[in-house]
């Protein structure tokens, strides 16, 4: 697809470029944060699935640019960029320079963000980049080594100095076999789980990609475990056509005793231990809000009588949350741009396919490709 | 039982397992970076039992879909037998890497696990070119190159059961299945030292499946020795099919390939033939005047012989080896020549009724022949001044029940064809009687491309001939008039035209299926050049013809002929470079043979036997090639529907017959429609309706299941019309109309729509759109009408996405968005006026009432009315919640009766299907969602007169959950609602119908 009709179609893909994103994931993370403050009081930062590293970007550009995107200075002050990208108006507003567009903050202390990924990616300055598998077991003493890298001890399985937040962004390349996909991308989120009970400090920040679908709720379940507060989130930059939404955890608390280990590694099918006291079932309620509309919550279920043995699982449904503000571009809808609309060039170039070989063989062997020699 | 472990504990997409020996384990496991790891475990008598890690093999730029171990296979080159590990990859490369050295020597094998995995040295992501300097691994063996997205299996063939060689059968995305044998590579073509030593040779590939992704497949042993492959794949069709070169009954079959013979070939042949007969004179081919001798036309006699005839004026027949036991033949057994007439010299045409070993050729000269395969006798029958264009011949029969056939002769820009009536009661074939049929340069041009004969009487029927230019017309013919001595009664002119049946090109074959035998009424079917398939309905009494079915086949676009096999209809015709044979009804392929294109001279004729085929024999290059195929190249094991997931679906019950009928239309991200009927107990495929080029986003069938719609991206909008037609024609579809984009790019999606009757009209509706760039238009469209469309009213929103729209009642309409607000719309008064010449200006709708009912968008919406004056409306959201509205239609300005309920944390994902279901006058919702469970709801309307303190004018209860297997549910719709079970249809990666029983 040309880059101009996907201009066409993708709001935030145009954004994305206008202003520097590598990806335009990255309001996805700004979306995530515009409800739940996730940068407040962080320091240190651990970034999972980062590539091309947009994600990361706005990591930097917080931390240690000091930049604000709070709600507050972030919707007004692109309040004109929009019209321009919504196609509403034809002058490209004048970019300010970073001093004016954003509230000067002054940079914090102490800060160390840690990137993760298969693919390797370009340089972020203050951002420490770590080609890995994050299922793989090496990870977890590489990522230690890079959080302190001057007091690093091979035996250790945690932090000296854990973490505030954690975030993940793993996708995996979706094969089409949908229980395939579904159960790889748990695994992601086992594993940064695993990866984040490791080096996650008590009532730290745990935000990962989940895909809202079968079994789900289990996932939510155990995820209720670890932490006090478990929303799922879907920023406004989320197609609705996706399945693609956000746990986002708050308040870490690890069972007394529990420790990560890497010999037995959390994936999908694991159970945490069940704490003493578990968590309170959520009873029915109803409230009327201030539009005079009612809210009925049936509460938490009975476990179902469906008998099925591979059920042993205790289910639960996080509440859900729509972030973005609702007059922010919508991921789903068509906007009519000018017709003398210049197309910008992506910030990065997409990394080259694992296809690219094929691809080149492809167009060696011209018509013949991948055709047995015909029945003539 | 006891958990073996591996050391390396990474994710992995795929693995093999090998039991080597009684105490040992050979694994072989793929990692997502794309590593190959191969390791074993050992048991050891009096000692623990241990694992290590023997080798990892780098060199896939992609995740490892798929790795096999092979038994012991004995490569070519090698001496010992080998012990192979084949992998296959996001990469598209199949690889085969060398393990026997490894599973050779066990103590003396390096053992990489000495270090704990935790420490390895080397990264765990992807390798890439720029940052890393080595990444290949000269273990690679052999690389295969050929599938034409990611490669999902791999897997060795069974030696014994494959001797000659060692073969691999791999299947991926791109919905196709490939065997390839191990070679050795051509030394000459090793540019680095560090290439593999083999290649990986494609031999076969197999591509039955639709849509994309074969899952599984196999190479199964249990018919009798004879080796079959078995896919399936996303459109959950399950096929079985011989690839060739597998060996049957322990015999490697070569690859037919197709024979060619020269002119010189075939003379020779009969020159065999007639050794020790009494030899025809013949000319010499080396006679100046045809120095270039070659093949004119070509004919079937029968399933097994045909006619040739050639630039000299040479007619030889031909006699096909055919071997019941041989899949494909291609030998010309018999050869002999016919004879030599001087006027088929530098020009002949010929045609035969195959089904009575009947062949007519001419000539320049307008001589006509007959030959007759029971008598071997050729004979001259007619003569006409003129040269010969083309010949038609259909068969029919007289009183006496004899066959007897029509033969239309075009001549060369001839303004009248001439028919002929040949008696064949009599020793040899004769002409009983003849007439002219004027054709109209005007109305369908002088060239005639095919035939068909109605008889109505004993006497005479009609004539439909097909034209290049697209039309179809219709000639009555009266066996007496062609006796007449009056010249303008032995003249038939067109007595009605059917014009573009097949747009402006070629109608190519036609075909009679008469009400009843000698019925004024009945079917033309009919293909063309066009791609299409198309039938109407003509009634020759009133001179009616109504098109009741037209849709384009996915083959060709130039098809050439179609017949009727076991009450299915058969097409075939030319699809780029090959021959397809293509069964319409189950549309599956029967027959596909590299031709290298259409070409202009060639034949065809099917074997009416059970397992059908046929052979076609062409001209290439100079040379006559001929292939014929017994049975179909592959069978279906178990149906299958969309290659993609189902985006939309519509139920349409009616009853006929005081029986029910229940059609279920999908549509897919496939860009297809299928209509699928649901007859005991059994989802039946019906009809695929290509004409989208987008996903389908919504689907709606009329009250009376008479007109089907369908909505997509692009602003594609059609209506269909459906029909039951007579056995064997199926249901009719036929696309009546397009909608028309109003914007400037026509690039919106037509997120849904709503439907009501036109009153007054017949053929009338209203529609409602909701636009994905936020507006909303109301649309009416009048069959009858000369202006068939016409916009009545356009509202705008605001900017975010519109995903529902529905009539609440014939002035109201309710939509909702992405933005998780419904809002209602009134509608002008007069939406049922007449559609006038001059469009009145569309008026401008506004919305009113915004309730907030989700968080985002609503996913899918139900409404239905509860009484006289108020509407139930049910919406699922993206946001896992349900949200209930009561909206009152009493006063022509709708508002609600009740504060929205919405009803949180309803399902675990977005709630993207419902259903209202009324039952025993008690109210029932269903949802589904990408949770895949299905929920039932009960909704309690209280009375307002006796409503407590506190209590809601609504109440709803959950009263029972089941899963589903349908992922990404998108749809659902009642189909069956019996007193005590409720039958439901769930669409989304698949179908299924679910039962609610009612207790
Ligand atoms: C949606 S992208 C992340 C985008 C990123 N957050 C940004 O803003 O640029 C998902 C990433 O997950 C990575 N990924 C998938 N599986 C992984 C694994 N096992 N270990 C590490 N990264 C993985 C992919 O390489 C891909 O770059």
């Amino acid at each position: 697809m040309g880059k101009s009709s996907k201009d066409k179609r993708d709001a935030y893909y145009r954004l994305a470029k206008e202003e520097g994103w590598r990806a335009r994931s990255a309001y996805k993370l700004l979306q995530l944060d515009e409800e739940f403050n996730l940068f407040e009081n962080v320091t240190r930062v651990v970034d999972l699935c980062a590539a091309p590293g947009s994600w990361s970007q706005v990591l930097s550009r917080v931390l240690i640019k000091g930049e604000k995107f709070g709600r507050a200075g972030w919707n007004e002050k692109q309040k004109d960029m929009r019209s321009y990208v919504l196609g509403l108006e034809k002058e490209k507003p004048v970019q300010m320079d970073a001093a004016e567009e954003f509230e000067k903050n002054k940079p914090r202390e102490g800060v160390r963000i840690v990137s993760i990924d298969l693919q390797p990616m370009s340089p972020l300055e203050g951002v420490t980049m770590l080609r890995a598998d994050i299922t793989h077991p090496s990870t977890i003493p590489l990522l230690l080594k890079a959080l302190d890298p001057d007091t690093f001890d091979p035996n250790a399985t945690s932090a000296p100095h854990p973490v505030d937040l954690v975030i993940s962004d793993g996708a995996p390349d979706v094969t089409g076999l949908h229980d395939l996909d579904i159960y790889v991308q748990s695994q992601l989120l086992w594993a940064a789980l695993n990866l984040a009970l490791c080096v996650l400090k008590p009532g730290g920040k745990f935000v990962a990609k989940i895909f809202r679908g079968k079994d789900v709720d289990l996932l939510f379940a155990q995820l209720k475990i670890v932490f006090e507060r478990v929303k799922v989130a879907k920023p406004r930059s989320s197609r609705a056509s996706s399945i693609e939404a956000f746990v986002v955890c708050e308040g870490f608390c690890p069972p007394p005793g529990f420790k990560a280990t890497l010999d037995t590694p959390l994936g999908a099918g694991s159970q945490l231990p069940t704490p003493e006291n578990p968590p309170a079932k959520t009873e029915m309620s109803r409230k009327v809000r201030g539009d005079g509309a009612i809210e009925i919550d049936l509460g938490d279920e009975e476990e179902g009588d469906e008998g099925d043995v591979e059920e042993a699982g205790l289910r639960w449904i996080a509440p859900f949350l729509a972030c973005g503000d609702l007059s922010a571009y919508d991921s789903d809808a068509t906007y009519h741009l000018p017709k003398d609309r210049i197309s910008l060039d992506p910030v990065q170039p997409p990394t080259a396919p694992p296809y690219k070989r094929a691809l080149e063989m492809r167009k060696l062997a011209g018509g013949a490709y991948g055709k047995t020699k015909g029945q003539e | 039982m006891s958990e073996l472990t591996s050391s390396s504990r990474s994710i992995l997409y795929s693995a093999h397992l090998l039991w080597e020996t009684h105490d040992k384990i050979l694994v072989a496991a793929g990692t997502a970076f794309g590593e190959i790891v191969l390791w074993s475990w050992i048991r050891q008598p009096h000692c623990r039992s241990f694992s290590r890690v023997h080798s990892v093999f780098l060199g896939h730029e992609g995740s490892i879909f798929g790795v096999r171990i092979s038994s012991n296979v004995a490569l070519k080159s090698r001496k010992k037998p080998q012990r192979l590990l084949s992998s296959c990859s996001d990469d598209r490369t199949i690889r085969v890497w060398d393990i026997s050295s490894i599973t050779d020597n066990d103590r003396a094998a390096p053992t990489l696990d000495e270090t704990h995995d935790a420490n390895r040295k080397q990264h765990t992501g992807f390798s890439n070119a720029l940052v890393d300097t080595t990444s290949t691994s000269s273990d690679c063996l052999a690389i295969g190159w050929g599938h034409l997205s990611r490669v999902w299996s791999v897997d060795f063939l069974d030696p014994t059961y494959s001797p000659e060689g060692v073969f691999l059968l791999s299947s991926g995305e791109d919905a196709t299945s490939r065997m390839w044998e191990i070679i050795p590579r051509d030394e000459t073509l090793r540019t680095a030292a560090a290439a593999p030593a083999f290649s990986l040779k494609l031999i076969d590939t197999a591509a039955y499946n639709n849509g994309k992704n074969i899952w599984s497949s196999t190479i199964s042993k249990f018919f009798l020795n004879h080796q079959r492959l078995i896919s399936g794949a996303a459109d959950g069709k399950i096929i079985v099919c011989s690839p060739y070169f597998l060996p049957q009954s322990n015999n490697r079959i070569m690859k037919p390939s197709i024979q060619e013979y020269s002119v010189q070939d075939i003379e020779s042949m009969a020159l065999d033939f007639a050794d020790g007969a009494t030899t025809l004179q013949t000319n010499p081919t080396d006679n100046p005047a045809f120095k270039s001798e070659f093949f004119r036309s070509y004919t079937f006699l029968d399933s097994k012989s045909f006619l040739l005839t050639t630039n000299s004026g040479k007619i030889y027949l031909e006699t096909i080896g055919l071997d019941p036991q041989c899949f494909q033949n291609n030998t010309i057994t018999e050869s002999v020549l016919v004879d030599q007439m001087d006027d088929l010299k530098g020009y002949s045409v010929c045609t035969a009724e195959a089904s009575i070993g009947i062949a007519f050729v001419a000539g320049s000269r307008g001589s006509i022949y007959v030959y007759q395969k029971a008598t071997s006798v050729l004979s001259k029958l007619y003569s006409i001044r003129s040269k010969v264009g083309s010949m038609f011949v259909a068969k029919t029969f007289t009183e006496t029940g004899a066959a007897s056939l029509v033969l239309l002769i075009t001549l060369m820009r001839g303004r009248e064809a001439r028919l002929l009536y040949i008696d064949l009661d009599q020793s040899e074939p004769t002409v009983s009687a003849e007439m002219d049929i004027v054709l109209s340069e005007l109305l369908t041009g002088l060239a005639v491309t095919s035939i068909a004969y109605v008889p109505t009487t004993w006497e005479g029927g009609y004539i439909l001939a097909g034209f290049r230019r697209g039309s179809i017309a219709t000639y009555k013919i009266l066996r007496g008039d062609t006796d007449s001595k009056d010249e303008r009664k032995r003249k038939a002119y067109a007595i009605s035209t059917i014009e573009r049946v097949h747009g402006k090109e070629t109608v190519t074959a036609i075909q009679w299926v008469p009400s009843r035998f000698f019925s004024m009424n009945g079917y033309i079917i009919s293909v063309g050049r066009d791609g299409y398939s198309a039938v109407h309905y003509l009634d020759l009494s009133t001179n009616c013809t109504t098109l009741v079915h037209n849709l384009s086949l996915p083959v060709g676009p130039s098809i050439e002929g179609l017949y009727f096999h076991k009450n299915q209809i058969v097409v075939y015709g030319f699809s780029s470079t090959k021959f397809i044979l293509y069964n319409s009804t189950s549309e599956e392929e029967v027959m596909s043979v590299e031709t290298g294109g259409a070409h202009r001279t060639w034949a065809f004729e099917y074997f009416s036997s059970h397992e059908g085929g046929g052979t076609v024999v062409w001209t290439r290059a100079s040379t006559m090639r001929i292939l014929s195929q017994v049975g179909p190249n592959h069978h279906v094991i178990r149906p299958g529907g969309h290659g993609r997931e189902i985006k939309a679906m519509a139920v349409s019950t009616t009853k006929v017959n005081e029986q029910s009928r229940h059609l279920i239309a999908t549509g897919a991200e496939d860009t297809d429609i299928k209509v699928f009927e649901y007859v005991g107990g059994d989802v039946v495929y019906r009809r695929t309706l290509r004409k989208h080029t987008t996903g389908i986003q919504h689907l709606q069938w009329s009250d009376s299941g008479q007109y089907l719609f369908s909505s997509g991206g692009c602003e594609e909008f059609y209506i269909w019309r459906v029909r039951q037609l007579p056995s064997p024609l199926g249901i009719g579809v036929v696309c009546e109309s397009i909608f028309t984009p109003e914007s400037e790019h026509s690039d919106l999606r037509i997120m849904s729509f709503d439907v009501r009757k036109r009153q007054n009209v017949e053929f009338g509706f209203i529609f409602t759109m909701a636009f994905s760039d936020s507006h909303v238009g109301i649309y009416s469209y009048d069959a009858t009408a000369t202006v068939k469309w016409q916009t009545l009213a356009i509202g705008n929103y605001f900017t975010s996405c519109l995903t529902q729209s529905v009539f609440l009642s014939s002035s109201t309409i309710l939509t909702a968005g992405t933005d998780g607000h419904s809002a209602i719309w009134s509608l002008p008064s007069d939406l049922d006026r007449p559609h006038a010449s001059a469009p009145l200006l569309a008026s401008t709708l506004t919305w009113k009432y915004p309730v907030r009912i989700h968080q985002n968008s609503s996913k899918t919406l139900a409404s239905h009315p509860l009484d006289q004056e108020t509407v139930l409306i049910v919406s699922g959201g993206d946001d896992s919640s349900l949200a209930l509205l009561l909206a009152s239609t009493s006063s022509s300005e709708s508002a609600y009766a009740h504060p929205p309920t919405i009803i949180v944390r309803a399902h675990a994902s977005a709630i993207t299907a419902c259903a209202i279901l009324l039952f025993r006058s008690r109210v029932f919702i269903l949802t589904s969602g990408n949770d895949q469970w299905i929920r039932l709801w009960e909704i309690i309307v209280h009375n307002t007169s006796t409503l407590g303190e506190g209590q809601d004018l609504l109440e709803i209860k959950r009263v029972k959950r089941m899963k589903t297997n349908v992922a990404d549910v998108s749809s659902m719709a009642i189909l069956e609602q019996g007193d005590k079970r409720t039958k439901v249809v769930i669409c989304g990666v698949g179908m299924e119908v679910v039962r609610i029983a009612w207790d």
